[in-house]
């Protein structure tokens, strides 16, 4: 019988470096809001960061503790609550992941990880004073629903960032994801972006473009 | 209210190499990915503006459906206005 291969275990400062440049995304996972993750890809691989989403986790046993894992292991966290209406699958359910994620980051952040820096966007001003009041106090990014507008907030939370990526730059980034999107749900047999694999390889995508575009701006 | 940015220590901006070891996306597949999006990327020596051309995967190449050379039918400027 054929013995599994020891998974190699990364030195404390690597895992560290992997933790300071990683952001746990939390989106709602629906076609209407494809674009706008992959402009939240786009910029958060111009700031220089990866992204990280529950995406990469599979349905299963022990979901909630490896979610957990995820949390910790990035030292940002992004969490848009736009979806907050009803869906349009019987049974008409609103999601209640994206709020129940961003309540595991703050009670992580306030029992393991003090150090874990995280921001919330809404598409709609003042909404979230309503759908969820005990955040009072903490104003969300209002993105507005588009791409631009994820782009401009991003700028803004990241502002004391190093490097400092000008929209455009994010557009083009986005602009690359876009022409390479197709062959990669192609290639995966997918039909979106809301899986592992696919997700996974934007990443790459978006990392090489942000390079790549850096590289022929200097040249 | 305020906004609170988010607290960045400004560590080094992670490669190409370190987000797909993070992911567990494999050497041989990120070498096709940067291969893939280096095809698509450049400056134009002309304008110095950066082109992001819209490649077709390799192997869906345009066909003609009548065996003549063009694969689509010039639109005429009526054509291209109503659309």
């Amino acid at each position: 019988m054929a013995t599994a291969k020891p998974r190699k275990q990364l030195p404390r400062a690597a895992e560290s470096r992997d933790r300071a440049g990683s952001v746990f995304l939390n989106i709602p996972y629906d076609a209407p809001f494809e674009n706008l993750l992959l402009a939240y890809m786009a910029g958060i691989s111009a700031f220089g960061f990866t992204p990280r989403a529950t995406l990469e986790i599979p349905f299963g046993q022990r979901r909630l503790d490896r979610i957990l894992n995820l949390i910790g292991q990035c030292k940002y966290s992004i969490h848009d609550l736009s979806r907050v209406q009803l869906d349009r699958k019987l049974p008409r359910t609103p999601r209640f992941n994206m709020p129940f994620e961003l309540g595991l980051t703050i009670a992580l952040e306030r029992a393991a990880y003090p150090d874990h820096s995280w921001i919330v966007c809404e598409t709609v001003r003042r909404r979230i004073n309503k759908s969820l009041s005990d955040l009072d106090g903490t104003d969300a990014y209002i993105h507005g629903g588009t791409i631009a507008g994820v782009f401009r907030e991003l700028g803004n939370a990241f502002v004391a960032s190093e490097p400092q990526p000008t929209v455009k730059e994010m557009s083009q980034i986005y602009r690359v994801l876009r022409a390479r999107f197709a062959s990669v749900l192609q290639r995966s047999g997918a039909k979106d972006p809301f899986n592992a694999r696919v997700f996974k390889e934007l990443c790459v995508v978006a990392r090489t473009a942000a390079d790549e575009l850096a590289l022929a701006a200097q040249t | 209210m305020a906004h609170h940015p988010i607290r960045v220590d400004n560590s080094e901006p992670a490669t190409v190499g370190d987000v797909a070891r993070i992911l567990g996306v494999s050497r041989k597949r990120t070498a096709e990915i940067v291969r893939a999006v280096r095809r698509i990327v450049r400056r134009d020596s002309n304008t110095g503006d950066i082109v992001i051309s819209n490649a077709r995967p390799a192997n869906t190449s345009a066909r003609s459906r009548n065996g003549n050379r063009k694969t689509t039918k010039t639109a005429s400027a009526r054509r291209r206005i109503s659309r």
